[in-house]
């Protein structure tokens, strides 16, 4: 499988190749009434209703969506598990309330890397709350844990769930018949813990009177913890796919918008590659590992053009190369926000590594050096070598690209 | 110069003449007085709101909200509110600062934890001084008028700012932009009460940010002690 899903300016689900061939309506086309005039079916589409955040399951056979229906009696919102063939869906929650977890965000949705279990976070009446699905049609979802600020990544198995709650870090197994839940506090400013992809190991940052840390913990033994660099104000960290790095984004001057620097630690702290210092002067918003683990995409912003530049880097650190500006949609903006939450989730990458995909608006530079261009948020299909120029698949404010 | 226009208001055959304007009052010996009287600031509490807007803390979480107490050099004790955007989430942050010992509760989290004095994302033991330089830093003050506020007699005043001049006071602040600023000063001592500031600050403000600074009990004997939950 090698699909984009994206929504179409409409909120409509579509799949479609990164060629921009093989293009699958998902969700939309049943509002139409066959015979109508052209006409009446702009008006016949649902302006009411829109889908966001679709969620490829690992093995791409399924989307999850959220799915929202503004009635006079009320707005209704739902999380939809679709095929990805056939677009037959399946409500698996209805919320509720009518509260969003973030802006333009009814749910944050991430599947368990096995088993296709739905996770997903979602505003109650009690406040923010975790549920899991556990795949079964007409089996509602469970609350597994509440609380907020909550981030949290699955490991690779599905055995380890590694919870940031508040100041608690939890590791709990829910999917398993004997689960277990221990946990321990710390006070370091950062978003979701890293599990390494062999699920022994979490990483986390603490804070203690020595300053804050960058912790490794075996997490069969949380007692042997172990500090592996040194950080600064926040920071967000995430585990290369083969093991061999964790990337970390720092903040060495507090209080900003963006880290400032990003670096690849080995998982025993011996080695260093920096691959933005601090006296660059980068303003790095979010980061994503390529599924090879042989480069990572990391995004800034240019301070001067207000846009987003998007750059390939080797794990060496050498050859960095700037491959495309752009103003992201509003979702891309919120996906680039918490980019340490979403790349668990949702891919940018192609499966092989090659290509990225964004949805935006080209910046003033490509728009100068390509004649006429499209206005409006749109899908770019990016050459992560920088040899081709950006592929433009139509219209779309979102687009999340299939899992390998 | 300050009584020269109460003076004229309350002449005995004012009503017998012709109107006239008021005289104007000068507003540099009042903020001078103002930056005397902060130089000179022992304690306050203030706080200081964002009546539009908010201030980035880190990626993710913006500032709402900052109150406490400060007992100058070297001690204050104040309550951060921020949002983290998400999973939307409001959260409170404490911090306490006794000489050279800082406890900070965590961000996501309440528990206490002795964290490196440089660390802190604020460092207020200097408020006095800071409020001070700002005042001194104000170009083409102007006395807009007297307003009676908690209770005290103050004059309003108007000016402009450059936005890296409040750097010590908003974290973050840069460049040369001209912000606006209205200050609320006691009549009777020159103590500052009130700060507006309206405009991008940082970077990362929204234009139409306005935040709102507002000092008490200024002199006031205040306690400030190390938290009971302490760790580390």
């Amino acid at each position: 499988m090698n699909q984009i899903a994206y929504i179409d300016p409409n909120g409509d689900l579509f799949t479609v190749g990164p060629d921009g061939d093989q293009q699958v309506r998902l969700t939309g086309s049943l509002g139409i009434a066959k015979g109508a005039s052209k006409e009446s079916q702009l008006q016949l589409l649902r302006m009411n209703e829109y889908y966001t955040w679709p969620t490829w399951s690992p093995d791409s056979t399924k989307l999850a969506t959220s799915q929202v229906i503004a009635r006079e009696s009320g707005t209704e919102i739902t999380l939809q598990v679709l095929d990805s063939q056939t677009g037959s869906k399946e409500m698996i929650y209805e919320n509720d309330r009518a509260g969003l977890i973030a802006d333009g965000t009814p749910h944050y949705i991430y599947w368990a890397p096995i088993k296709n279990q739905v996770s997903f976070l979602a505003a109650t009446v009690e406040g923010l709350a975790i549920f899991l699905w556990d795949g079964t049609s007409g089996k509602p979802a469970v609350r597994i844990d509440s609380g907020a600020p909550v981030f949290y990544q699955w490991s690779r198995n599905a055995d380890v769930l590694a919870l940031h709650m508040g100041s608690e870090m939890i590791l709990a197994n829910p999917l398993s018949l004997n689960p277990y839940r221990k946990s321990f506090q710390t006070g370091g400013n950062f978003r979701t813990p890293a599990i390494s992809p062999d699920g022994s190991i979490v990483a986390y940052v603490d804070r203690t009177v020595e300053g804050t840390g960058l912790y490794v913990t075996p997490i069969a033994d949380l007692s042997k913890a172990e500090k592996i660099m040194d950080l600064g104000w926040s920071s967000a960290l995430m585990w290369s796919p083969d093991g061999s790095h964790i990337a970390v984004a720092d903040q060495s001057i507090a209080r900003t918008q963006f880290y400032d620097t990003l670096v690849l630690v080995s998982p025993d702290g011996g080695v260093v590659t920096s691959l933005v210092s601090e006296n660059r002067g980068a303003n790095i918003w979010a980061f994503f590992w390529a599924p090879t683990s042989d480069k990572l995409a990391w995004v800034s912003e240019n301070g001067v053009s207000q846009e987003l530049e998007v750059i390939i880097s080797p794990t060496d650190g050498l050859g960095i190369k700037n491959i495309f500006d752009f103003r992201p949609s509003a979702e891309t903006f919120i996906m680039m926000s918490f980019f340490d939450q979403y790349a668990h989730s949702h891919s940018l990458w192609s499966p092989d590594g090659q290509s990225l995909v964004v949805a935006g608006s080209k910046g003033e530079v490509a728009r100068r050096s390509n004649g006429r261009t499209p206005t409006g948020d749109r899908i770019y299909v990016l050459d992560s070598n920088g040899l081709e120029g950006p592929r433009d698949l139509g219209a779309g404010v979102l687009a999340i690209w299939s899992w390998n | 110069m300050l009584l020269v226009g109460l003076a004229a208001a309350c002449s005995p055959d004012s009503a017998d003449r012709a109107p006239k304007s008021e005289p104007v009052i000068d507003a540099e010996p009042v903020l001078l007085q103002a930056v005397e009287q902060l130089m000179g600031l022992e304690s306050a509490s203030f706080s200081l709101n964002h009546l539009k807007g908010s201030t980035v803390l880190m990626p993710g979480v913006r500032m709402t909200k900052i109150s406490g107490e400060v007992s100058i050099p070297d001690r204050s004790r104040v309550t951060v509110e921020a949002q983290i955007e998400f999973p939307k989430s409001y959260v409170e942050i404490d911090i306490v600062t006794i000489q050279e010992t800082a406890y900070m509760t965590n961000i996501f989290g309440g528990d206490w934890n002795q964290v490196p004095a440089e660390s802190l994302p604020f460092n207020l033991s200097g408020l006095g001084l800071t409020m001070a330089e700002i005042v001194d830093a104000i170009q083409k003050p102007k006395v807009l008028g007297e307003e009676r506020l908690n209770g005290i007699d103050t004059l309003r005043i108007g000016g402009k700012i450059n936005s890296k001049d409040l750097v010590k006071l908003v974290p973050g602040a840069e460049g040369d932009v001209r912000v606006d600023l209205k200050l609320w000063i006691n009549r009777g001592d020159g103590l500052l009460q009130r700060v507006l500031i309206a405009g991008r600050v940082v970077l990362t403000d929204d234009v139409d940010t306005v935040r709102d600074l507002i000092l008490k009990n200024i002199n006031q004997p205040v306690v400030i002690d190390a938290p009971i939950e302490t760790i580390g």
